[in-house]
């Protein structure tokens, strides 16, 4: 098998931005995007109703809260539990390079949103929250903490407010994961966490 | 066209269509689910009310990057490169195969996990991989039971849709040991989720496909409700990116419109489970970029057809096609199937595809929920002047179309053509009209024979002023 010289490499690269250079129409001015959202007040309302819309559960908690309601949730303390927010509540620390047969055991994964957006109810989190990139994946359950002046009313507002560039990795989160693979039903929990839960935080810690 | 690739049969439409429709009942299941779905894209897109806006927006800004591909796709690679990604270009899908090969043999890579990637379908990156030892398990739970059951998907975003869950219980039965007569969607997707575990465990490399490229960031973006693609990366030391150069957007402000609009179109959701932004590898992994032409410079060079490119492949042309619901994706034979393969295809091999374009009614609803305003409709037609211009067309119907072009240029000639008609109809049994040639007639009443042409009775009955 031949490894792809240098000047076969370039060839292939300049052969397809020559013929796209000639190819291509003539230029097309670039819109700018101006939408208007209409300005409700409700976009609290809004951000809850569609993460249980997708199949997740949404609740209000003062930051003190944090803590009984975890305990409430995941009452076994045989779980194992990392909480990348607020480490000593959990029983498990994880290191960004931990080794996947540590990962697979992981039952609840708790870690901070940096916002979420009201029209469709997903959270983004930047990997320096997340610790380990594939923790919010392979927990069987996991948590989002979110303060509330983090809630923004569309994508538009969010990829504003977020360098996206700064992290090497982000995502939306935006409920359980799922598929409707099979015959078109609805199955919660397909390879990523079957539940999800965010805590929106009232007061600012 | 790839000429390393052996010239492949004319795909027949509407003999694959023919046997799709023997099983009425699994036809009409076929249609309700897909129409739900359209349904499902309706409501979600009239919960936005500046759907439109968005739409013409998304249309503009594709329009824009197409017309200046090459400053955002070198762009996109010095970002990319600055980032620390390695950065490929593949003029041919055969170019394409021959590098991820050679990505994953220098990591010493043998078992791969591969999520939903519409362009190594193209490139048809899986049997070639296997035939050079390879495990490849595609991780979408739709596409891992079409390769189990040695299919091709029938749908972009549903790969299984045209399967019922009797059908995969027995198949997961035979492949992973689940319980025999077992259909509970529940229990099959946990199946699928423990047996997968274990490959995203055990990968040596994950390849992807990209939704979105910025340009701007050098970074890219892939859609999944899953989770599968962030599942197999993020555990895997190897990430290999597969896009097509098409897939370049400006800005990363763009991904606000394209993802407003991607999932409401594909599914009805507002948006997936999963929007992953990636820029930099985690510390260890080597992450690889696989820019690929094949065919797409050239298109672009379409004024007529150009506009296809700027396909977001959210599925909601298939999902509206009156044809797609009522004929499957298996018969346009073609790793993009419905209305949108139907004005790409015939631009890679327009004699192999050349039927597809007339595997449609011309009734534009593709086009009405085109989240980019592709003019689908409008190429399907322009598609057949080129495809009756080459001389692709059966000699039937040249033969048909020759005659009724002719008895359509003259007045005279039309009415005789006319009164002629409605006399034999008149006159003629039912069993010679509804004869094995009159393909109309098969499950359809003729119209009821007028006594006189519409002409015949104006003229008569015009009041003279």
């Amino acid at each position: 098998m031949v490894q792809q010289k240098p000047t076969q490499v370039m060839n292939q690269r300049d052969a397809i931005l020559r013929n796209v250079r000639q190819n291509q129409p003539s230029a097309s001015p670039l819109p700018e995007i101006r939408v208007r959202w209409d300005r409700e007040d409700n976009q609290m309302q809004r951000f809850v109703a569609n993460i249980e819309e997708a199949g997740g559960t949404a609740f209000i908690v003062a930051h003190g809260e944090v803590e009984s309601e975890l305990a409430k949730r995941f009452p076994d303390p045989s779980r194992l539990v990392f909480n990348a927010y607020e480490p000593r509540l959990g029983n498990v620390q994880l290191h960004w390079d931990q080794n996947s047969r540590d990962l697979i055991a992981l039952d609840v994964f708790v870690c901070e949103g940096l916002l979420g957006v009201a029209e469709n109810g997903a959270v983004y989190v930047p990997e320096s929250f997340m610790v380990h990139r594939a923790a919010p994946f392979i927990a069987q359950h996991l948590v989002l903490i979110l303060e509330r002046t983090n809630i923004v009313p569309t994508m538009h507002e969010a990829y504003a407010r977020i360098d996206i560039e700064r992290p090497g990795y982000g995502v939306f989160i935006a409920g359980p994961s799922k598929t409707a693979d099979i015959e078109q039903s609805l199955v919660i929990g397909a390879h990523g966490p079957g539940s999800l839960a965010v805590a929106v935080l009232s007061e600012p810690a | 066209m790839d000429s390393s690739l052996p010239t492949l049969p004319i795909v027949d439409h509407p003999a694959l269509a023919h046997a799709f429709n023997q099983n009425e009942a699994r036809v009409d299941w076929h249609d309700g689910s897909l129409w739900g779905i359209r349904k499902k894209r309706d409501k979600a897109s009239r919960s936005v009310p500046e759907w439109e806006a968005l739409r013409e927006l998304a249309s503009g800004i594709k329009d824009h990057a197409l017309s200046q591909l090459d400053v955002y796709l070198t762009q996109f690679e010095e970002r990319a490169l600055e980032n620390g990604l390695h950065v490929h270009w593949a003029a041919s899908a055969s170019e394409h195969n021959r590098i991820v090969h050679d990505i994953l043999t220098q990591h010493q890579a043998k078992r791969i996990v591969k999520s939903k990637s519409m362009l190594t379908e193209e490139c048809h990156l899986n049997p070639y991989l296997e035939e050079h030892g390879f495990e490849v398990v595609d991780t979408d739970l739709g596409e891992r039971i079409v390769q189990l059951k040695g299919e091709s998907p029938s749908h972009i975003v549903l790969p299984a849709i045209h399967l019922k869950k009797e059908e995969i219980g027995k198949l997961f039965h035979e492949k992973l040991g689940t319980k025999p007569g077992s259909s509970d969607p529940q229990y099959l997707t946990q199946a699928a989720r423990t047996h997968l575990r274990a490959k995203f465990l055990s990968a040596d490399a994950a390849i992807t496909g990209v939704n979105f490229a910025v340009a701007e960031t050098g970074g890219f973006v892939i859609c999944t409700n899953e989770g599968n693609a962030d599942l197999g990366v993020h555990l895997a030391p190897v990430h290999i990116a597969c896009l097509g150069i098409e897939k370049v957007i400006p800005k990363a402000a763009h991904l606000g419109v394209f993802v407003r609009l991607l999932a409401r179109s594909a599914t009805g959701q507002a948006i997936t489970v999963y929007t992953s932004h990636f820029h930099r590898p985690r510390p260890g992994q080597t992450m690889h970029l696989v820019l690929v032409d094949n065919g797409r410079s050239t298109h672009l060079g379409r004024d007529d057809f150009r506009n296809a490119l700027k396909c977001i492949r959210c599925g909601a042309c298939m999902n509206t096609c009156p044809i797609y619901r009522r004929s499957g994706g298996h018969s346009y034979s073609a790793s993009i199937p419905g209305p949108i393969g139907s004005i790409l295809t015939p631009g890679i091999d327009l004699k192999r595809y050349g039927g597809l374009p007339f595997a449609s009614t011309l009734c534009g609803s593709c086009s009405d929920v085109c989240p980019v305003k592709i003019d689908i409709h409008t190429q399907l037609y322009k598609w057949r002047q080129l495809v009756v211009q080459s001389g692709h067309v059966p000699r039937p119907k040249r033969w048909l179309m020759g005659w009724a072009g002719l008895t359509f240029a003259h007045a005279r000639r039309y009415r005789l053509v006319g009164w002629i008609a409605r006399k034999l109809l008149m006159m003629l049994p039912r069993w010679i009209v509804y004869n094995r040639l009159n393909t109309w007639g098969r499950a359809r009443e003729l119209p009821a024979v007028p006594k006189e042409s519409f002409q015949a009775w104006y003229s008569r009955n015009r009041r003279k002023s």
